[in-house]
């Protein structure tokens, strides 16, 4: 544990979220662990008998995982990386160097006062936000849940937490993101759109399915509008 | 469709079949409106071959990819996907047509169909409900007869063609989409060609429709010996392992025999498909594209018609093509929901059915017949003919009139009607009907007798009014042949309009007199007599106005 190197990290993270930096620097030394040697002269961590990176290289390591088809699929899609796990985050730094936000949920404070301790966050600090515990995504862009294994065999039951928070997150569409007010204004010019939304309440979150029942129970010749919210729909009904 | 439309759009969103099974519809839309612009909606896979089209002015291509996986994207918020549809489809939404024909009985469809502005549409449409299609009257008539397709007797290409509105049959091909073949060696490279050349479809979209590839071979091996045949194997990449498993079988039955095979699975774009199923002398196909392709460039096709397929819907199209149409209990099933795990049927025409059938074709005798050898039961051999109305299949082998048969004609004898009220049944044609069928035994006169005679009773109820449930019932549990009768009586066209469904069972009536005239045993039973009354009571087709 670097003090200096904590402190500064600390401090970085108060600019964007200075409760969670004054938890973490109140927060406990963890019990059991270990911090070692890997063989390319990195740190690694051993918690709780769990080895939480490489022993040989841990930054190779995270940048192999960070660099994942997978992830890169994810990335390309224009979604952000919600971090389970940090460890001492090397795979979280390995992330921010190919994703422009990276979401990080540790459960315990302890861990990122750890981490804070061991690697330098202060570069990366803008493109990262931290949680401890389960939020709302709503005000956040789609998402993919980007477990680290280890910390995963720690935190089960704060795993299946979040991997069901982004699920309902990912099957909301983002609607949820926007009211209907700013929806209809995304498509003003559309023949028919501002009658259609005119007719749901404006303050409201923006839900696909009440303007999709708006425009079947709606009457006569149906709009230019009308007919792309059906189509999208029939759409979704057949590709089920 | 009235007056003369200066712009038409067709809808055709399907696959390749489908769109050269549109082409007759859109010669006869170009040959009744010559001046009329026609503009075609498909599916963006099968722009090019709309673009080939003589007949089209304009194809407006759509990828039904594309707006699906935009449907499907999580990633964009709903109003996102609504600005982006608007801007994909602003092509077709910015348009207007005089004529807007949806051919397609899908939302999706419909729908795009209501995106330009148009004068008149026609084809299913969406229902006031938003949720549902309506289709014209003369659609529900068909739709209502898929209760019972060993009954239909129409084909998709005739059908497509009423949506031009014309009173006789304008074309009788497809139209081949491609210019004049030219040598099909410059698709065959490095062989010297034996003729026949013979080609053949193995893969079918569905287990279900595809004959086994075993047979195939055995039938090659003997195309090849008794004919001095060359084979082609024709199909996609992702069915090459067909053609793999096909060498397997011929190698087994004759180690020569795969020299005199040329593999064209997955080697060829569609314009070569063409080029080489136009230079074959025989195709030997199941229900695909390639015989679809090969029936727009006329060469003769052998089609083995198997579990869900069904000839008289969507069998090749144009004269002199032969047809092994399997006939049990249970087919044409229902793709995709066939009860049965081994597809039985698909083995029930065998190799040597099909080289019998094959012979005709490369024999090029149109009234030659197979002599046969006992085992066709099950199956019957069918000759593609073209009448006023459309394409017809005729048997080759003498087979029975039964009751089924006879049901099947009065069907397609008052739907033609239905279809084009300017048509009357007439002797001839029915005389035409029977060529092929042998003689009716006292069993099917019996059963052809009780049934006019449930045809008059209800004709009777007409009388008094619409018939009961009840009493449809009762005609359903003696012979369910009538369920589409039953279905067609009750749907919206003929319950708000009883003199309709008077006349369409008139229509019945007069083919099962006829036939009785023509080919039944005389012995009618009173209730036919009584159907003879009826028609001779001044109510003669001749003198209907009801249409």
């Amino acid at each position: 544990m670097k003090q200096e190197l904590l402190e500064k990290n600390l401090k970085s993270l108060a600019v964007a979220d200075s409760d969670l930096a004054r938890r973490v620097a109140s927060a406990p030394e963890l019990a059991d662990y270990a911090i070692v040697k890997a063989r390319s002269g990195l740190e690694t961590l051993v918690l709780e008998g769990v080895t939480m990176h490489s022993r040989f290289d841990p930054a190779a390591e995270a940048g192999r995982a960070a660099a994942s088809e997978e992830t890169r699929a994810a990335l390309t899609e224009g979604k952000i990386p919600v971090v389970f796990g940090l460890g001492l985050g090397y795979h979280v730094l390995a992330l921010t160097a190919i994703s422009d936000m990276v979401i990080v949920v540790e459960p315990r404070p302890e861990v990122l006062r750890l981490a804070f301790g061991s690697l330098d966050f202060t570069g990366a600090m803008s493109r990262l936000r931290f949680f401890t515990a389960p939020q709302p995504l709503n005000d956040w862009p789609p998402a993919f849940l980007w477990p680290h294994q280890p910390s995963v065999r720690l935190n089960k039951k704060d795993f299946e937490l979040w991997s069901e928070l982004l699920k309902r997150h990912g099957s909301r569409d983002e609607k949820l993101q926007e009211t209907v007010s700013e929806a209809a204004a995304a498509l003003t010019g559309i023949t028919g759109a501002a009658k259609v939304m005119n007719g749901l309440r404006p303050e409201q979150p923006f839900d696909e399915k009440e303007l999709a029942r708006a425009v079947f129970e709606g009457e006569g010749p149906l709009t230019e509008f009308e007919i792309l919210v059906l189509l999208l729909n029939a759409l979704s009904w057949q590709s089920q | 469709m009235t007056g003369q439309p200066t712009s038409i759009l067709v809808v055709q969103l399907t696959r390749l079949g489908d769109f050269l099974q549109t082409t007759p519809l859109l010669a006869a839309l170009k040959q009744r409106f010559p001046s009329s612009t026609l503009s075609v909606l498909v599916n963006a896979p099968q722009a090019d071959l709309a673009r080939n089209n003589t007949d089209i002015d304009e194809v407006i291509p759509v990828s039904l990819t594309n707006l699906d996986r935009l449907a499907r994207d999580r990633n964009r918020p709903f109003p996102g996907k609504i600005r982006l549809a608007h801007e994909l489809l602003a092509p077709l939404a910015e348009r207007r047509f005089d004529q807007v024909i949806n051919l397609n009985s899908s939302n999706v469809a419909a729908l795009l169909s209501l995106l330009p502005t148009a004068g008149n549409r026609s084809g299913p449409s969406l229902a006031p409900d938003r949720r549902h299609l309506t289709r014209p009257a003369w659609t529900g008539f068909i739709m209502n007869l898929m209760s019972r397709r060993d009954l239909i007797r129409f084909n998709l290409v005739d059908l497509l063609t009423c949506y031009a509105g014309v009173e006789s049959r304008p074309t009788g091909k497809l139209s081949y989409p491609f210019p004049p073949p030219g040598d099909a060696a410059a698709h065959l490279p490095g062989r010297t060609l034996d003729r026949p050349l013979i080609g053949l479809q193995l893969a079918s979209r569905h287990i279900s429709r595809q004959w086994p590839i075993e047979y195939f071979a055995r039938l090659a091996a003997n195309l090849i010996h008794n004919h001095g045949a060359s084979i082609v194997l024709l199909g996609m990449e992702s069915e090459k392992a067909h053609g793999r498993e096909f060498l397997e079988h011929l190698e087994g039955l004759d180690n020569e025999a795969p020299q005199r095979v040329i593999d064209l699975m997955g080697k060829t774009s569609l314009p070569e498909l063409g080029a080489v199923v136009a230079s074959l002398d025989l195709l030997v196909t199941g229900d695909t594209g390639t015989m679809h392709l090969a029936a727009s460039a006329e060469t003769p096709i052998l089609a083995l018609f198997i579990g869900p397929a069904l000839c008289h819907e969507t069998g090749p199209y144009g004269e002199g093509h032969l047809i092994l149409q399997v006939r049990t209990e249970c087919s044409p099933c229902t793709e995709g929901k066939a009860s049965c795990t081994d597809c039985f049927c698909r083995r029930l025409i065998t190799p040597n059915m099909a080289l019998q059938a094959a012979a005709l074709l490369l024999n090029q005798d149109q009234t030659a017949r197979p002599v046969p050898g006992g085992g066709w039961n099950g199956v019957s051999l069918l000759r593609s003919e073209m009448d006023d109305f459309g394409v017809v299949y005729k048997p080759v082998l003498p087979e029975p009139l039964n009751p089924d048969s006879i049901l099947a004609l009065a069907y397609r004898e008052a739907g033609r009607r239905f279809i084009r009220p300017a048509y009357r049944p007439d002797a001839g044609t029915l005389s035409g009907y029977l060529k092929g069928f042998g003689p009716a035994g006292a069993e099917t006169a019996r059963e052809a007798s009780e049934l006019s005679g449930f045809l008059v009773k209800l004709l009777h109820k007409y009388e008094q009014g619409l018939p009961t449930g009840a009493f449809m019932n009762e005609c359903l549990a003696v012979y369910p042949g009538l369920e589409p009768l039953s279905r067609i009586l009750a749907g919206q066209a003929f319950t708000a309009n009883p003199a309709s469904g008077r006349v369409l069972i008139e229509d019945m009536l007069f083919v099962f007199r006829m036939l009785d005239n023509l080919s039944l045993s005389r012995e009618t039973s009173a209730e036919a007599a009584t159907a003879a009354q009826v028609l001779q009571a001044g109510q003669s087709l001749e003198n209907r106005t009801g249409k």
